[in-house]
């Protein structure tokens, strides 16, 4: 397999795309692509940038990805402007094929569901990678966004698809005001669709959770009213006042999302050592309108779960993406496996500038995959979807890391 | 059983108290964990906060550093930061590099002595003061370049301490183009001091050739062909002829001398003057390249033909060997002039440019050009008054004239006047060749003896009968008992006490049909022109000769209105 990744900043989209891919195909030495993967920032306009790249790797090559906040390669990283990148892929036998499934608004179970269908899987099936439109309703100045649920997406794969197969994967937003997403599906841009890869034969998936939570107190509460995503009451008592108490003032109840509590949900030994990959973490995009509780990223928590508050902490996630991107290779090297590429879905919540952190968690990613010479192609996501304890769940705040390999001597990266 | 029973309450009550002390301990370490916690997160918040803050920060320094590198960068006056102690350009914007002809990498980093800036020594001397004497607000200097330019700066300097480290803050201000300017208006302001001379040299000296031209006319009439002084005087009257011509390019300096201004075709006029001289010069080639629809111009054509003249004479000299003379016209605006030394009048003007392939003007000689008698000819080729002539009807007709030479490449001279919006007239006829003789009593007014006595002569021998005046008064006095008798009067217009003008409007105010010749070697073109306009009849130029004047005599008495009484 050769695979090339290649970036641009511009506002000229055709000029971008064409850019990027050119670069790509460079850096990759492809001269027969059979597969693009891109994403560029939501301000871009993306027909003419996915006629950009169609200009240089010809018109039939499939597109797939789409808006992003932001975009990561070896040794690019932005989030400002009009960053895009992509990765243009040559395989010498057929090892992935694409389906769309549209019209995810209506119903993402059904559309999860009629995407494995599609897929028809197989036995030599490895891996699913997915990537769908996480804005339902775009934000307003009236009203917060409305978004597609992950949790009911996995809910319709899961009917159709053998649990062994891992599905890694993204909730797509455009820009930090939850603007509309447009989405790369083959040879056309769209809307509200699910977009699944199918990953077969000789390719093996490694993937790892970047955490950035830790409990605050190991303190158990438990939801006593909620409504969808919305929770209303901890214990018995009013959330809102909780978190008032926690933090001592008020000033969270201006954050959208809040920027260092969330609620957690321990998988592990309920007394035992706190693990982060035990915990499930959900973001809290902030105070109901009129003050009655908060809503949470997903709707998948239920009435009588036992929740924990869990911290976000800057030094916490730059550990966590540093310690888990060198694991991941290090299994990589011990399975005797050759890495060929790396996509790292990483929580837009996790910047530099929106957490306040001093550095970049992603440039620790960014220079492991360097250290191990793997081509790195990355974005800033709204939902990181991976597998985690026993299942593939959509993760809130997370970095996910995954690396493609081959049998050692068993294709070249060029 | 008892005892079994005391056994098992002494377990529970201790078990009891146990469980209790545990539920304490939980509550205790649940609570040390809360706090921790919370601890913990308000520590994380003000981090995060100050973290933005931070950041904040930063941005606003980037954008203010963004702000004044911009206002830096582009200043029109050079600016440069130099450690004081070292003496080392730490920042040099891109005018200063311009100005000083260095590159931004050639100075950073180098000492002002080994900077190539010469006379960097200076620039440090200079330096080393403000810290004796504070800062510099406004210091003359001039600097040496290395390809030996000198420039003439206006230095301020501030000496600013950031910490141990000492840095000068240097703008210069380029003073060297406002000083040619400056140079250029004091070189017009010292022509105009040598023209108001020249004039006054000039009437005293018209006075003088126009009582010697009378003189001489009248021994001609008296004495007739056959007498053997005939020819003597004939040829001092062709002297006095030339006298006059010299006085005429001097008074033309003195730009007191355009009176019969008409609205011309001045491509027509150019076209003209270029043929006849080309006819005479064929080793010059004359390229026109006239504006098709040239504004017209409001001009006295004798003397703009003696501009012309001039300028094509130059041009000539200056290209021994023959060679391309270029006539343009076209229209422009006063900002065509934007960067001389003169401050045009706003409105649209009429540019000609005379421009030869000739030797050019040394820069040493270029401000004196326009003076009068200032030749470079040898002598006998160039009295020096061409240029001088040229500047004064320039001026006189509200124009302007600017040259740019180059030694080695040639000259182009360009004149800028005045666009008219009147339509050009034909061409007056030529004046009469014959002494024309009439009948009619004709009051003269002089205040110079001599030249009274003479013109009084030289009237009478055409016939007319003549009353005499020695001054404004004097002559009105004379008007109010003979009006009726008076059928023309001719006045000369510079006279001590009530002056030509007021002379005029008194008699004026007697009889309004007053038919009056005006006439002076030198009076302020504007007042002619007023008071032709405000009645009076015609001019005539001192000194004149019979042809002339009897001409203008017959033309004013026979003038359609009729007899004046
Ligand atoms: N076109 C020209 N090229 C070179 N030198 C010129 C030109 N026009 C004028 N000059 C210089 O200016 C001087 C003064 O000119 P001008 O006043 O016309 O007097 P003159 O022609 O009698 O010398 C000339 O002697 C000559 O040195």
């Amino acid at each position: 397999m050769l695979v090339g990744i290649g970036c641009s900043n511009t506002e000229d989209a055709f000029l971008s795309g064409r850019r990027a891919a050119g670069q790509a195909m460079e850096r990759g030495a492809v001269s027969n692509a059979h597969c693009v993967l891109a994403f560029c920032h939501g301000q871009l306009n993306h027909e003419e940038f996915l006629h950009g790249i169609h200009s240089l790797v010809g018109n039939g090559v499939p597109v797939l990805g789409g808006s992003a906040i932001g975009v990561i390669t070896n040794h690019f990283l932005s989030y400002e402007g009009h960053p895009a990148a992509v990765a243009v892929f040559q395989w010498e036998f057929s090892c992935c094929r694409f389906e769309v499934s549209e019209g995810l608004h209506l119903d993402e179970r059904r559309a999860g569901s009629q995407l494995v269908r599609c897929l028809e899987p197989q036995s030599t099936d490895r891996l699913m990678l997915i990537f769908y439109d996480s804005i339902r309703i775009p934000g307003t100045l009236s009203g917060p966004p409305s978004l597609n649920a992950s949790s009911l997406v996995l809910q319709g794969i899961e009917q159709l698809l053998d649990p062994r197969i891992p599905v890694v994967g993204a909730g797509l937003v455009g820009d930090y005001g939850f603007g509309p997403v447009r989405q790369f599906c083959g040879s056309r841009v769209s809307s509200q669709a699910l977009v699944g890869m199918m990953f077969s034969g000789e390719i093996i998936p490694y993937c790892r959770v970047m955490h950035g939570c830790t409990p605050l107190d190991g303190r158990y509460h438990v939801i006593t009213a909620m409504e969808g995503s919305s929770v209303f009451e901890l214990d018995g008592r009013p959330v809102v006042e909780r978190i008032d108490e926690i933090y001592g003032n008020r000033q969270w109840r201006l954050q959208h999302p809040v920027n260092l509590l969330a609620l957690g949900v321990n998988h592990g030994e309920k007394w035992g050592p706190a693990r982060e990959f035990d915990y499930v973490s959900r973001l809290i995009t902030g105070i109901l309108p009129d003050g009655s509780g908060i809503s949470l990223f997903e709707p998948d928590l239920l009435l009588g779960a036992e929740v924990q508050f869990m911290i976000r902490d800057n030094a916490t996630m730059i550990e966590s993406a540093r310690k888990n991107s060198q694991e991941l290779m290090e299994a990589v090297r011990r399975d005797g496996k050759r890495p060929l590429f790396a996509l790292y879905i990483d929580c837009a919540g996790r910047t530099a500038a929106c957490c306040n952190a001093p550095a970049e968690e992603a440039r620790e990613v960014q220079e492991c995959l360097n250290r191990y010479g793997v081509p790195l192609l990355g974005f800033y996501s709204g939902v990181e979807i991976a597998p985690l304890l026993r299942r593939s769940r959509g993760l809130d705040w997370t970095g996910v890391l995954l690396v493609l390999a081959g049998d050692e001597g068993n294709g070249n990266t060029g | 059983m008892a005892t079994l029973d005391e056994d098992l309450r002494e377990e529970v009550v201790s078990l009891r108290a146990l469980v209790a002390e545990a539920q304490q301990k939980a509550a205790y370490y649940q609570k040390i964990a809360e706090e921790t916690g919370r601890k913990r997160l308000r520590e994380i918040d003000q981090l995060t906060a100050l973290i933005k803050r931070h950041r904040e920060t930063e941005r606003a320094l980037r954008e203010s550093e963004l702000k004044f590198r911009n206002l830096f960068d582009f200043s029109p006056h050079a600016v440069a930061v130099v450690d004081f102690q070292r003496g080392e350009f730490l920042e040099v914007n891109d005018t200063f590099c311009r100005l000083t002809r260095c590159s931004r990498g050639e100075l950073l980093g180098a000492t002002l002595e080994k900077s190539p800036l010469c006379s960097a020594g200076e620039l440090k001397a200079f330096m080393l003061q403000v810290k004796g004497q504070g800062p510099a607000d406004g210091v003359k200097m001039n600097m040496r370049l290395k390809d030996g330019c000198v420039l003439h700066l206006l230095v301020f300097s501030r000496l600013v301490h950031l910490g141990e480290r000492a840095w000068v803050v240097l703008t210069l201000v380029d003073l060297t183009r406002q000083q040619q300017l400056e140079s250029k208006l004091m070189d017009i302001q010292r022509m105009e001091a040598l023209g108001t001379l020249a004039g006054g040299i000039a009437h005293d000296f018209n006075n003088l050739l126009m009582a010697i031209q009378g003189n001489v006319t009248l021994a001609l009439l008296g004495i007739g062909p056959s007498s053997p002084h005939f020819k003597t005087l004939q040829r001092v009257d062709n002297l006095v002829k030339s006298g006059a011509k010299l006085t005429g390019r001097l008074l033309g300096f003195a730009r007191k001398g355009s009176y019969e201004v008409k609205a011309l075709d001045l491509n027509q006029l150019i076209g003209n003057t270029a043929d006849a001289f080309g006819g005479a010069r064929k080793d010059i080639r004359i390229r026109k390249e006239f504006s098709g629809d040239l504004a017209s111009v409001e001009l006295d054509k004798g003397q703009m033909e003696q501009v012309l003249l001039n300028l094509y004479i130059n041009a000539a000299d200056a290209m021994p060997e023959g060679g391309d003379l270029f006539l343009r016209t076209s229209n422009v605006t006063h900002e065509a002039m934007q960067g001389s030394a003169f401050d045009p009048k706003p409105g649209d003007y009429v540019m000609i440019e005379v421009t030869d392939g000739g030797t050019g003007i040394d820069p040493a000689i270029q401000p004196r050009i326009f003076e009068p008698f200032f030749t470079t000819k040898e002598n006998g080729r160039g009295t020096g008054l061409g240029l001088a002539s040229v500047f004064g009807i320039v001026k006189a007709h509200g124009g302007y004239i600017d040259f740019e030479s180059e030694v080695g490449r040639g000259t182009t001279f360009r004149i800028f006047l005045p666009a008219s919006r009147k339509d050009c007239g034909k061409a007056k006829s030529r004046r009469k060749e014959t002494i024309r003789r009439g009948r009619g009593t004709i009051l003269m007014v002089d205040d110079e003896e001599r030249v009274l006595s003479v013109s009084v002569d030289l009237v009478k021998s055409l016939g007319y009968r003549v009353l005499q005046a020695r001054g404004g008064r004097e002559a009105l006095e004379l008007y109010k008992e003979s009006r009726n008798e008076v059928d023309l009067v001719i006045m000369d217009m510079v006279m001590p006490g009530m002056n030509g003008r007021q002379t005029c409007e008194n008699m004026k105010q007697i009889n309004p049909r007053q038919k009056i010749l005006l006439c002076s070697g030198y009076t302020p073109d504007s007042m002619v022109k007023e008071m032709l306009e405000n009645g009076c009849d015609g001019f005539i130029q001192k000194p004149y000769d019979l042809v002339e004047l009897s001409g203008k005599i017959e033309e004013i008495l026979k003038a359609a209105d009729g007899p004046s009484r």
